[in-house]
């Protein structure tokens, strides 16, 4: 029987994050083992303590979002915002950061987080040529010349103005 | 299916433990750089890995949704893996294909093989038997070029049938129609809007 309100998180690195169980159920992987009680030890997990802290200061903004949906605090929604726009500039600017809460947001199944990540990665990508892509992630051509040149001619209308 | 989900998991897993110990290696190297400027540092950081190595071709692909078309076309030669993955149907169907045409066309779906329509030298075009949206009658096509505005021209350009000219007249009350032989669009008076028809004026 599950008895506490908290879930006890703990990182790849052993250090133990306590947090409300209404904030962790917007995990999936989470929520299953809630839901199974098998959540009342100390949950393993291979995340960075970086990272889940992350994860677990985004949930939590989130929850406390959901749940002061229907009151019209103006100055609290300036705040959340403001908070968002943080988190997308710190995520943007730390490829590692970025990286690391992609892999734990799908891992631990939340959705919103996920695609909030994928649409930030997007803006990466957005606008460069495939010789840029490249060099952002170090990644090696490996078309023969000719097998460029086809797909330059399948889809002529995007490389040229 | 459940196995499946289990091993991507596990894979998952490996690939965090090994951004974990990069992580590790990288705060070491931080403390040996410090002297040098931070940006430096950062840029040789960015060194790091193909995102379809780390994330695996399902994560590639949401991201890639969020893409115009023409940044995942150029996305398509970044190598061959990339290409792979971004030449998805799953990608191009919701970009290239509006939804009325993927309603029309059951393979969009995945609920029947691909639509198939002949073109003959003789200048008819005809489809399947049993081609559920093809009304089975008579059609024929030309290729014609035609102007596209600003002096530009498009060049062997598919016209199906033909179509009698259209004639645009305005009426009385200020509305517009469009007609031919075989039928007759009008507008709807839009008098109520600023920019449309206008109020009716009393006829002396």
């Amino acid at each position: 029987m599950a008895t506490t309100s908290t879930v006890k998180l703990r990182s790849g690195d052993n250090e133990v994050f306590e947090v409300e169980k209404q904030v962790m159920i917007q995990s999936g992987t989470i929520r299953n083992m809630i839901e199974d009680d098998a959540a009342d030890g100390e949950i393993p997990l291979q995340i960075s303590s970086r990272n889940l802290a992350k994860v677990v200061e985004w949930c939590k903004c989130m929850q406390h979002r959901d749940r002061n949906n229907n009151n019209d605090n103006k100055e609290e929604e300036e705040e959340e915002e403001e908070w968002e726009k943080k988190f997308d500039e710190e995520v943007s600017e730390d490829k590692d950061l970025h990286f690391g809460l992609l892999l734990a947001a799908n891992y631990l199944e939340i959705p919103a987080l996920l695609h909030r990540l994928c649409q930030l990665a997007a803006d990466i990508v957005k606008g460069k040529t495939p010789e840029e892509i490249r060099r952002t992630f170090n990644i090696k051509k490996d078309f023969t010349p000719e097998e460029e040149e086809a797909v330059m001619d399948e889809h002529g209308w995007a490389f040229h103005d | 299916m459940e196995l499946q989900e289990m091993e991507e998991k596990l894979q998952n897993r490996d690939v965090l433990l090994e951004v974990k110990k990069k992580n590790k290696r990288k705060r070491r190297k931080k403390k040996r750089n410090r002297e040098k400027r931070k940006e430096k540092i950062e840029e040789e950081e960015d060194l790091s890995q193909d995102p379809l190595e780390v994330f695996g071709r399902d994560i590639i692909l949401m991201i890639l949704k969020n893409l115009d078309a023409r940044s995942v076309a150029l996305s398509l030669l970044v190598s061959r893996a990339w290409h792979g993955v971004a030449s998805s149907d799953s990608i191009w169907s919701a970009k290239v294909v509006p939804e009325y045409w993927r309603n029309l066309d059951p393979y969009w779906k995945g609920t029947s093989p691909l639509m198939h329509r002949y073109f003959h030298t003789d200048g008819s075009q005809t489809a399947d038997p049993g081609d559920k949206v093809w009304g089975g009658h008579e059609c024929c096509y030309s290729i014609i070029t035609s102007v596209v505005g600003e002096g530009k021209i498009r060049e062997h350009y598919v016209r199906i049938n033909r179509w009698p000219h259209m004639l645009v007249s305005r009426k009385q009350d200020w509305s517009w129609e469009m007609s031919n032989v075989l039928c007759c669009y009008s507008s709807v008076p839009d008098a109520h809007r600023g920019g449309g028809t206008g109020p009716l004026l009393p006829m002396g």
